[in-house]
């Protein structure tokens, strides 16, 4: 898609030529490895290997794809190997012929191995086992107390495997792209072909075309130059690491975009509902699902709320609060030097420290740190008086609200408007809080993630949005029986009863 | 597949459901707001049926001006687009000065909400900066996103609105209701005029019909719209007159909202809920402000046409202005100094007495008690010993600020448990209705604060009374804790208030003395028509309370010993005019006391002389009531509280009365009549 240079040298029947041009695409790489040999019973027709050291098996020769077919082209004639070659009568399932020099070179770059053959005007793309990264392995986020626990992995290969695994249809499309001018990253574009809107792929495409990045080496950077709302805290690509999470979008009718070395899938479009949904939602009852769900919602809210209407009510509304525990929440204040905002300032920020070296340091040393600052740095910030213990259980429970919502990204947006709520609580009480609200639904309500409002499907446009029923509770299976907004227009039945016999 | 996906994105076009959303909040917020003040002060109780004919009227006319205007825009076109130019630039030109007339309204009033119930006197610059900050943000934003704001706040501001109206249904007096159609002709049409206007809010679903997916099905909705509202008005206003009445809701500012202050939510979660259901005013108000403005704008484009500006420039001055107003804000809040207590900054006092200074006649002396927070009972809940302190003022204002300018605290009344008043005070009408515009006037005093009179005040509120926890919590214990009585017996400042308004009610004040260092409640003071109609003892108190219908339950001892329990106590009354000896007219009320009786000994004991038993117990309370009745007469006191009920029992006597209620109470003679029913089991 996007190369280094425009300039293109076309591989020739010359072998020798054809090496030039590659050397010196690839001088001072020293983890290029490029063999010469000689192919054919009489050992006259030359040939180059040429691929990344780690992404080719060693043992060529002897095991890998590239080892068998040179291994063949040892013993034919030399007159039919390049016959042989031009026609792929091998049989390689993945070989591809790439015509100039600076294609092959991306497609090594992309894992595979490339082999020059003189007399072949075309460099031959045959893959072997890609890059090296870690397989397939447990999620560490997104845990679901019923169902697969798999997790993507950096491979992007992997992934989209991941997904096929589970939806085993030929209308699983995936649509490769190249992102970063210099990284070549892949990113595929993953959709069931009579579900995904077509509009919302050529959306996506043309979104992916309006940058050049010189590289792509996460799909957050992806998810960062497609948005529209830049401005916004709130995520307009829905991120999951879980397999089956995407796999439940694309049959949704909404489309998957994976990018190479990034284990986290980006699902487009999305909104507010779809990022309290999590995936055993579907797989647990609909009575704990619907409560569970209904209680992240209110833990979203006060996520974003709690530490602001603490401050709002103690420093303006006492009447909201009984008498007994108002004189309580004085007392307990009495000697701490810091005014309420100040105190629930260092609190929050203090959580906020806490979590940020508990995600850096190694995995035992980071919940040592969750006990060591909750336990003990709260505990004796009460005994010394910097904060009152009202405080404390504020922000604790405002930290597990923010930790109760499945999304990382969408989280992080909560807990970043928690600081605007404790600014405006603290200087105008409940009128600042009313005030806060109502940018944050203004601000919500226009908010679109590819022409989907965020607040669907609580808000309608025209008429009635379909799959309203799927968002505050999640109501028993065999209701789910019509898709959401996402998919196109006719696909809206996923579930009937088959005719009884 | 394109079409279909616009739906979804920035078409300017909103559903039926949006609309009908918007304009019920539209709508409920500004006539909840208005109309229960006014009302009251018009119609009275008729104002009920004010509101069902102005809502009536709106629909009706709604309904027609929909259906022409559907029929001129068959195709959706936008009337002023089918004009000339001229005639489209002057109606344009009225309807923005009108639309900008009505928004400025709405923001005086949100301003005034906000200030009256969230903020301290002296924010009005930095909430209208910051309502106009956020009114352009929404405006910027479009007529889908506003449609969309309310889509999701519906349910969030109407079920806790419900909540709470049922919630505050509990505590209806219904005698409050009474009478009906007493306003006069005059009165209701104006009412109803009063009502229609309000309604014709609903006219603004005309000027969204342009952006409705389907204008057809909009007009209906909006008509049934207005008329839901209606419905929930007229809830709300009967459930303010049961609490308030007639007299009291016409003074009340915003009466919806300090509805909100009186009910109680059953599990003490909340000790008062009038901020928190501000939100329901708050964001309604709002909707309709920011409708105003955005048909306001609307209009400027027809008559000055605007430039296309690029989309980036126009995103740039969106961020400048808000910036700008968000700075302004700020500077304002600097400046203004913003009004936040810490909680340990300020003393909550729990309870006040008043008394009449003995040298000033002008002065009162306010006493005040307020718990003691320690710092070494830190987080532990303190508040066990109480700090005292009077001071003299001529108001309860003065007397606020000089108790905070004597103090480094500042005096908080919201959670005020006990107002005490000394005995001379209630004999002086004057110095207490004075006293008592302090509790219009300031929100913060909750009107559930039990109400007691006290021969000498300030021994009350003197170091030397013990009691084992805070002199308020104690004080209102002491009352609170009855369950013999019914629901809203306590005397307590709102009952007062209903005094000061309406002169037409007979309350009982419990009377304190202090005995062995702890105050006891002695005696029970007769107050009604806002005069003092002297003091009745302890022991007959649970008379009182059976012809005030406020008992539950009476336990006595008869005279031949026998412990009986009265249980489900209703009373039946008739009202008639009688011709006295002398030949004067005097209003002649029986009441049938009927309930159910328990004696105890159980079945084993009561066998043989049930009848007995049954006929002495009514003899007894029969004679009992009639003697105390008698002796209240005396007193020029209506004992009974029968003026309020009045009017529904006799219309006639309610007319020769109703402007001179303490004459009724001087000429009053009641008559009561005993029924038992024994029960065995």
């Amino acid at each position: 898609m996007m190369n280094d240079s425009d300039v293109q040298h076309p591989v020739v029947n010359d072998i020798e030529e054809n090496i030039k041009n590659y050397q010196e695409l690839f001088s001072d790489c020293a983890d290029i490895k490029m063999r010469r040999m000689f192919l054919g019973k009489d050992m006259n027709i030359c040939c180059m290997v040429a691929y990344i050291e780690t992404s080719v098996s060693n043992m060529i020769l002897e095991r890998s794809v590239l080892g068998q077919i040179l291994n063949r082209f040892c013993e034919m004639p030399s007159e039919d190997v390049i016959a042989c070659v031009r026609e792929n009568s091998l049989g390689i399932s993945d070989a591809a012929p790439m015509k100039t020099i600076e294609e092959a070179g991306d497609g090594m770059l992309a894992g595979d191995a490339i082999l020059f053959v003189d007399g072949y005007d075309r460099a031959l793309k045959i893959p072997d086992r890609g890059y090296p990264g870690m397989g397939v392995k447990e999620t560490d986020s997104e845990k679901t107390v019923r169902g697969s626990n798999e997790g993507f992995t950096e491979s992007i290969k992997l992934n989209t495997a991941l997904i096929r695994k589970r939806i085993r249809s030929p209308k699983v499309k995936v649509r490769e792209v190249k992102a970063g001018v210099r990284s070549k990253t892949n990113v595929d574009l993953v959709y069931i072909e009579d579900l995904a809107d077509p509009s919302l792929l050529k959306d996506i495409s043309e979104r992916l075309d309006a940058f050049e990045i010189d590289g792509v080496l996460d799909s957050g950077v992806v998810e960062q130059l497609a948005e529209r709302d830049w401005y916004s805290p709130f995520p307009q690509f829905q991120t999951t690491v879980r397999p089956d999470r995407a796999a439940m979008a694309l049959l949704e009718g909404r489309v998957v975009l994976l990018s190479d070395n990034s284990p986290s899938a980006l699902i487009l479009p999305t909104d507010y509902n779809s990022f309290i949904q999590t995936s055993d939602d579907y797989y647990s009852r609909w009575e704990i699902a619907s409560f569970t769900r209904m209680l992240r919602y209110a833990a979203s809210f006060f996520a974003m709320v709690l530490p602001g209407l603490y401050l709002a009510v103690t420093n303006f509304h006492t009447q909201i609060l009984p008498t007994s525990l108002l004189l309580s929440f004085a007392a307990a204040r009495q000697g701490v030097p810091f005014p309420g905002i100040v105190e629930v300032l260092l609190m929050e920020l203090s959580f906020e420290l806490l979590r940020e070296a508990g995600v850096r340091l190694p995995g035992t040393l980071g919940s040592t740190i969750g006990i060591v600052g909750g336990l003990i740095i709260g505990q004796a910030a009460v005994e010394a008086n910097i904060v009152s213990a009202m405080v404390v259980i504020v922000v604790a429970f405002t930290a597990l609200c923010s930790f109760a919502i499945p999304n990382e990204e969408f989280a992080a947006a909560f807990r970043l408007l928690k600081f605007g709520f404790i600014f405006l609580c603290a200087f105008f009480g409940f009128f600042g809080f009313l005030v806060g609200v109502l940018f944050v639904l203004i601000h919500l309500s226009h908010l679109e993630s590819f022409g989907i409002p965020y607040m669907t499907p609580f808000v309608d446009a025209g008429k009635p949005v379909r799959g309203t029923a799927d968002s505050l509770i999640r109501p028993p299976a065999w209701t789910l029986n019509r898709r959401p907004v996402y998919v196109r227009s006719g696909q809206e039945i996923r579930l009937k009863r088959k005719k009884e016999k | 597949m394109e079409e279909k996906r616009m739906l979804f994105s920035n078409n300017r076009k909103v559903s039926v459901r949006q609309i009908k959303r918007l304009l019920f909040l539209e709508c409920f917020g500004i006539s909840s707001l208005i109309l229960p003040g006014s009302l009251a002060k018009l119609c009275g109780t008729d104002g009920i049926f004010a509101i069902a004919a102005g809502a009536a009227a709106a629909a009706a006319l709604m309904r027609i001006l929909h259906a022409r205007w559907i029929s001129v825009h068959k195709n959706a076109g936008y009337l002023p687009e089918k004009q000339n130019r001229a005639t489209s630039r002057i109606s344009a030109s009225v309807l923005c000065v009108l639309f900008g007339i009505f928004g400025g309204f709405l923001l005086f009033l949100l301003t005034s909400v906000i200030e009256n119930q969230l903020l301290e006197q002296g924010f009005v610059w930095l909430i209208l900066f910051t309502v106009l900050a956020a009114g352009g943000y929404a405006i910027a934003r479009g007529i889908e996103c506003r449609a969309r704001i309310y889509e999701i706040l519906f349910w969030f501001l109407i079920v806790p609105l419900l909540l709470m109206l049922a919630v505050a249904a509990r505590d209806i007096n219904p005698d409050y209701w009474l009478p009906v159609f007493a306003c006069g002709w005059k009165n209701f049409l104006i009412g109803s005029a009063v009502c229609f206007g309000v309604f014709l809010t609903g006219l603004l679903s005309l000027c969204i019909l342009p952006f409705c997916a389907e204008p057809e099905r909009a007009g209906k909705a909006a008509c049934r719209t207005v008329l839901y509202c209606s419905f929930l008005d007229i809830a709300l206003y009967m459930i303010l007159l049961g609490i308030f009445q007639p007299a009291l809701l016409a003074k009340l500012k915003y009466p919806a909202i300090s509805l909100m202050a009186m009910a109680q939510i059953p599990g003490g979660l909340f000790e008062r809920q009038d901020a928190l259901m501000t939100a329901v005013w708050f964001f309604s108000l709002f909707a309709l402000f920011n409708s105003f403005v955005f048909y306001s704008v609307l209009q400027t484009g027809r008559i000055v046409p605007v430039r296309n500006s690029g989309k980036k420039q126009r995103r740039g001055i969106r961020i400048v202005c808000v910036l700008i107003i968000v700075l302004i804000c700020a500077v304002t809040c600097l400046l203004g100094g913003c009004s936040l207590k810490e909680p340990e900054k300020r003393f909550y006092p729990l309870a006040i007495g008043i008394q009449p200074d003995q040298e000033n006649s002008k002065l009162y002396d306010v006493s005040y008690a307020w718990p003691l927070l320690s710092p070494e009972e830190g987080n532990k809940n303190a508040a066990s010993a109480d700090e005292m302190k009077t001071v003299q003022a001529v108001s309860l204002f003065e007397s606020q600020q000089k108790l905070s300018e004597q103090s480094d605290r500042n005096a908080d009344f919201n959670h005020l448990k006990a107002l005490v008043l000394d005995h001379s005070l209630l004999l002086r009408e004057d110095r207490l209705q004075k006293l008592l515009s302090y509790f219009l006037e300031n929100e913060n005093v909750a009107w559930d604060t039990c109400v007691f009179a006290a021969d000498d005040t300030e021994s009350l509120f003197d170091n030397s009374v013990k009691t084992d926890r805070p002199l308020g919590f104690y004080l209102e214990d002491l009352v609170s804790e009855r369950s013999d009585l019914r629901n809203g017996s306590a005397a307590t400042v709102k009952s007062l208030m209903s005094q000061y308004a309406g002169k037409n009610e007979t309350v009982l004040i419990p009377e304190l003395s202090v005995e062995n260092g702890k105050p006891v409640v002695t005696s029970w003071r007769i107050f009604g028509f806002m005069q003092d109609h002297g003091s009745i003892s302890d022991q007959e108190e649970w008379m009182a309370r059976i012809l005030l219908e406020q008992a539950k339950t009476v336990q006595m001892t008869m005279d031949d010993a026998t412990s009986i329990t009265l249980s489900d106590i209703r009373l039946t009354r008739e009202f008639q005019m009688e011709t006295r000896a002398d030949g004067e007219d005097i209003p002649m009320q029986n009441i049938e006391i009927r309930a159910t009786l328990r004696a105890a000994g159980g079945r084993e004991i009561l066998t043989g002389r049930r009848k007995e038993l049954t006929v002495a117990a009514q003899k007894q309370i029969e004679g009992q009531l009639n003697q105390f009745l008698a002796e209240c007469e005396k007193k020029n006191a209506d004992i009974s509280g029968s003026f309020i009920k009045l009017s529904g029992f006799s219309r006639e006597i309610w007319k020769l009365y109703r402007d001179n209620p303490d004459v009724y109470a001087k000429q009053l003679h009641t008559q009561v009549e005993v029924k038992l029913k024994l029960l065995t089991s």
